[in-house]
């Protein structure tokens, strides 16, 4: 880029000839009036005192005017410091009265092996300090922002209670700086965040709801959460959360008709109503009654109701449950074949 | 439509909830409101200095010219900037900021081809770029060309050069610069009324021109008004008020503004009091006549006027019946209209204590600031004048250190500061505050005034300097001696200036008087000797060049550079210190407390060798302390050359002196000699009386 360049401006017809160019002006250089005789020059990374040019000019010191003593050691000790620090500024060693240090020192040799004290010490003015947060300053500004708070309303009296009016969480940010632009970008980003039980579902919308949400649900909070940040400005991604929410929730009611397909294995939990275990029951509870042909399997169940029930109970936890309580689960479920059976081991 | 898919009942738990439920409304505020709120939390306790300067002890100006000098330069240094960006006008494009912001670009440079064929949209780009004079010419030339010109426009246009005085008008200077006002520019310095409104100006012409083309009553109305404004505003009453009997003949609607610029400038309509008063009633009847309804500005100008009514006898009552008739129009009183009560409460110096007006004007303010949420705006360009006003009657007239102590305070707290516009001002307010502190006050009370105000706040200038060390030396407040001198030194009066070497004479009066009436402790006395030899090290007996010349050699001489030259021409055209003897016997007084022989010798000797220039001679205290401190010291021959002086200057204390050194030293006999053929020459009386042994 730069090579163009310079053809340009200097009109070079070749690169060969700014090779030269560059040795002419190498050449040009060496020769000059420090060179010295014999076959080998040395190289002079420093000029040599004497071979001076000019008398060196001797710069005037600079005059300055005495320093002030630094402000802390006047400060009384019942000072409001809200007045001293009011805002936020880089650390001012001639304001704050503490003897404050920072720095490593790598030897005992290097500053008496004590650390930097405040005077002078840059590494303190990079680090962010909080002298402008201190308990009192945050009281003073509640003070100064209490007019615009309303009463905390006395019906949140508990975190269900918040839960419960609040169903839903918006959270937005505001960015400030001290900068000539106002706008910042992040600004844009708006994230819906909720309880599932805050809505209404079915067993089947409920499944699907999570389905369709995917990585969004948290399954151990039951909380899902919603990010729009795709539209450059917040009321668009705003908008745009609303509509995603709203089309979810309705997507999710709705039966297509490819869900019928649904095989055992794509269950996400164990239905021991539609499982081959219930019609193997039913076979075994039909095999006990007198007379088979008379009764249906409504009635088979209604009048082994309890039993039924446990039994069903006992083998989805067995399903469904993990490793952890699988021996007293298998106990259980034991336990209540034996009692349906009436078998006695 | 979208909540509606939370079900709210869905939880067992929360069934025994009430549905019903109000939210608490939201509080209506501004943007930026909570900023506002929070920045009003910003307070200084008056140890930071301000806010343009660093906040660093190596950058911190502390005298008034350091002040000043930074304050310019930074002002200087913006406008270098503006000027850079105007010129390279093409390299400034870049728009960091969002919203955009206008200052931040180059200002717009008229191209001669735009004037070729101008039209309306020329004229309008002109007047926003404050080019009045150039829109004019260019109006003109649309008329010559025949191109049509709204009347908006010309109308625009003729209440700018009305406004402008038929100039441009002049730019914003920066804040900086701003302050300090009142000393760069010279014009109009007394804040007398002249008369500056420019004669057959561009704006006469437009309205000889305008008054011919306008027809309807509306264009006539504004019109006339601008004019007659104008005229006003620049002091023009004579034509003003045949203008006005035109607008009256021709029955032409006088509007609030042009009310507002005639009763402020009545008193130079109308020449006696009475009348003067008599016009303004007029003029309001004239008001309520055609219902216009005043505002803050006419009651001020109605005040402005009494105001310029001194010693009228009438005025308080007129001016309190004016307050009444404010507070029936709903118009709440500003700081201007303070300002111009206290002057017309107290006309003058002597007058008007006993109406106790300015303790019922604090008091009223007070109430004032707390019900408008703790904060002024400013509402009236004479708001500027209060806090200045206030202190000068509170000091002068009413001599009453509460209340002086009552407006500072109010004057510090929240942003009313902001209502001294000008370092003058301010300068003014707090000399009046300090003088009469001193004169009347103890020191408990004044001292962390002072010390809360300067110099970070305020940069005393010499007078008030003056009546602190007077003030310090009554009292005699030995604790702040040596806190005095780093002041002095701080707020640059040490330095070679006529006046300031007063100060130095003063300031070690002050130490030398004090070391008389009392036994002071060591460190004091080492403290003040630590002083005598700063003053000596920033003011040399010799000045400085000589010594250098004499130690550099010929070749170094040669080598000089310009510079160096340039400063030495420069060295000397300031005056070198000149020590008198009175400075130097009290440096010596000093140094011989604090057992400094040499240097104190140094100075003795210096006197000597200079006796014939030098304006006083030493004194007595000075000599007799060398005496002493040379005879602990062992120094015969020395403490026998300052009785040879004491002897020649006639002092009384010879008889002293001879006793001290027969007294305490063992004498040669050549010694005892030389003290013997002294005694004889002395022509003193006492002197004969002590017996040498």
């Amino acid at each position: 880029m730069s090579l163009t360049y310079l053809k340009l401006r200097l009109k070079l017809p070749s690169n060969n000839m700014l090779v030269f160019i560059r040795t002419y002006r190498q050449a040009q250089r060496s020769t000059g009036p420090k060179s010295q005789e014999g076959e080998f020059r040395t190289l002079q990374l420093t000029p040599a005192k004497n071979n001076r040019s000019g008398p060196m000019k001797k710069r005037p010191k600079p005059v300055y005017k005495e320093v002030l003593p630094p402000r802390y050691l006047r400060m009384s000790t019942d000072q409001d410091w809200t007045n001293v620090w009011p805002t936020a500024t880089t650390f001012k060693q001639s304001v704050v009265p503490l003897p404050i240090t920072q720095g490593y020192v790598a030897s005992d040799k290097e500053n008496k092996g004590l650390p930097i004290e405040k005077r002078a010490n840059a590494e303190l003015m990079k680090i962010p300090n909080f002298f402008h947060l201190t308990p009192n300053h945050i009281k003073k500004h509640c003070a100064a922002i209490k007019q615009y708070c309303t009463p905390w309303p006395e019906e949140f009296n508990s975190d269900e209670a918040c839960e419960y009016y609040l169903p839903i969480q918006i959270t937005t940010h505001d960015y400030l700086n001290s900068t000539p632009s106002i706008r910042d970008t992040r600004a844009r980003v708006v994230k819906f965040n909720f309880k599932l039980t805050q809505l209404e579902f079915d067993e089947h919308a409920r499944d699907k709801f999570v389905r369709l949400a995917g990585p969004r649900y948290n399954t151990d909070t039951d909380e899902l959460t919603l990010v729009a940040d795709k539209c450059p400005y917040r009321k668009q991604n705003y908008d745009y959360a609303q509509y995603l929410l709203t089309a979810l929730y309705f997507e999710s009611w709705k039966t297509e008709t490819w869900e019928q397909e649904r095989t055992k294995n794509d269950w996400q939990r164990y239905y021991w109503d539609e499982s081959p275990s219930r019609d193997r029951l039913l076979d075994i509870l039909k095999a006990h009654e007198k007379d088979p042909s008379s009764v249906n399997s409504k009635s088979l169940l209604d009048r082994n109701k309890k039993l039924v029930e446990r039994y069903r109970k006992s083998i989805s936890r067995v399903q469904d449950e993990g490793v952890e309580n699988e021996l007293k689960n298998l106990k259980d479920y034991k336990n209540d074949v034996l009692m349906l059976y009436n078998l006695k081991l | 439509m979208f909540l509606r898919i939370f079900n709210r009942c869905a939880s067992t738990a929360t069934a025994s909830r009430p549905t019903s439920f109000t939210f608490p409304q939201r509080l209506n505020r501004s943007p930026t409101a909570i900023l506002e709120a929070l920045n009003s939390c910003v307070q200084t306790d008056g140890g930071n200095p301000a806010y343009i300067f660093m906040d660093d002890p190596f950058l911190i100006p502390t005298s008034g010219h350091e002040k000043r000098q930074l304050a310019l330069s930074k002002a200087s240094g913006k406008k270098a900037a503006r000027w850079i960006i105007d010129r390279y006008s093409y390299a400034f494009f870049h728009d960091v900021a969002a919203p955009s912001i206008p200052s931040y670009f180059p200002s717009y440079t008229f191209d001669e081809k735009e004037f070729i064929e101008p039209d309306e949209t020329t004229l309008y780009k002109l007047m926003n770029w404050n080019k009045i004079t150039k829109a004019y010419e260019i109006y003109k030339k649309c008329l010559e060309n025949n191109v049509d010109i709204s009347s908006t426009c010309k109308y625009a246009l003729f209440d700018l050069l009305c406004i402008y005085n038929s100039e441009n008008p002049m730019d914003t200077l920066p804040p900086e610069e701003d302050w300090y006002r009142r000393e760069l520019n010279e014009t109009n310095q007394s804040g007398l009324t002249k008369r500056t409104w420019k004669d057959n100006g561009l704006a006469e012409q437009m309205f000889e021109e305008l008054k011919l083309s306008a027809t309807s009553v509306e264009q006539k109305i504004r019109l006339y008004n601008s004019f007659a404004s104008g005229l006003l505003k620049y002091n023009y009453a004579e034509k003003a008020m045949t203008i006005l009997d035109e607008m009256r003949q021709n029955k032409i609607s006088i509007d609030l503004t042009t009310y507002n610029y005639l009763l402020r400038s009545i008193s130079s309509i109308k020449e006696s009091y009475e009348a003067r008063w008599q016009f303004i009633t007029e003029c309001l009847q004239d008001m309520k006549q055609n219902s216009i309804q005043p505002n803050l500005r006419t009651f001020n100008s109605i005040l402005y006027t009494l105001r310029r009514c001194s010693l009228y006898e009438q005025g308080p009552i007129l001016a309190l019946s004016i307050l009444k008739e404010m507070r029936q129009c709903g118009i709440e009183p500003s700081l201007g209209t303070w300002a111009h009560i206290i002057m017309i409460f107290y006309p003058n110096d002597q007058i008007g204590y006993e109406t106790q007006i300015l303790p019922q004007i604090m008091d009223e303010l007070e109430k004032q600031y707390e019900s408008n949420g703790h904060q002024f705006q400013w509402k009236d360009i004479d708001d500027s004048e209060f806090f200045f006003n206030a202190m000068f009657k509170a000091t002068v007239n009413c001599r009453d250190i509460d209340l002086a102590k009552r407006i500072h305070r109010f004057l510090m707290t929240g942003s009313n500061s902001r209502f001294i516009p000008d370092g003058f001002k301010e300068q003014m307010y707090y000399a009046n505050l300090f003088r009469l502190l001193f004169r009347v006050d103890m020191p408990e009370q004044v001292m962390p005034l002072w010390e809360s105000v300067v110099p970070n706040i305020y940069s005393p200038s010499i007078n008030v300097i003056e009546d602190l060390m007077e003030f310090i030396s009554t009292w005699n407040i030995n604790d702040y001696y040596v806190r005095l001198w780093s002041d002095l030194l701080m707020l640059g009066f040490i330095d070679n200036k006529q006046n300031n070497r007063r100060i130095i004479e003063r300031y070690l009066m002050l130490l030398n008087r004090t070391n008389t009436q009392e036994n002071l402790s060591k460190d004091q006395i080492k403290q003040y000797a630590n002083i005598a030899r700063q003053i000596l090290k920033r003011f040399p007996l010799v000045p400085e060049e000589e010594q250098k010349f004499e130690n550099t050699n010929d070749n170094q001489k040669q080598e000089i550079s310009e510079e160096q030259q340039r400063r030495n021409q420069f060295k000397q055209l300031q005056p070198v210190f000149q020590y008198s003897g009175q400075l130097l016997s009290n440096l010596i007084c000093l140094l011989a407390q604090a057992d400094d022989f040499d240097a104190s010798w140094s100075l003795y000797e210096h006197y000597l060798s200079n006796k014939n220039t030098l304006i006083n001679p030493l004194n007595e205290k000075s000599l007799m302390l060398l005496l002493s401190l040379s005879i602990k010291q062992n120094h015969i021959n020395r403490a026998l050359d300052i009785i040879e002086t004491i002897n020649e200057l006639n002092y009384e204390c010879l008889s002293d002196a001879l006793d001290l050194l027969n007294r305490n030293v063992n004498l040669s006999i050549n010694d005892r000699q030389r003290l013997k053929t002294i005694q004889k020459n002395s022509s003193l009386e006492s002197a004969h009386h002590v017996k040498l042994i």
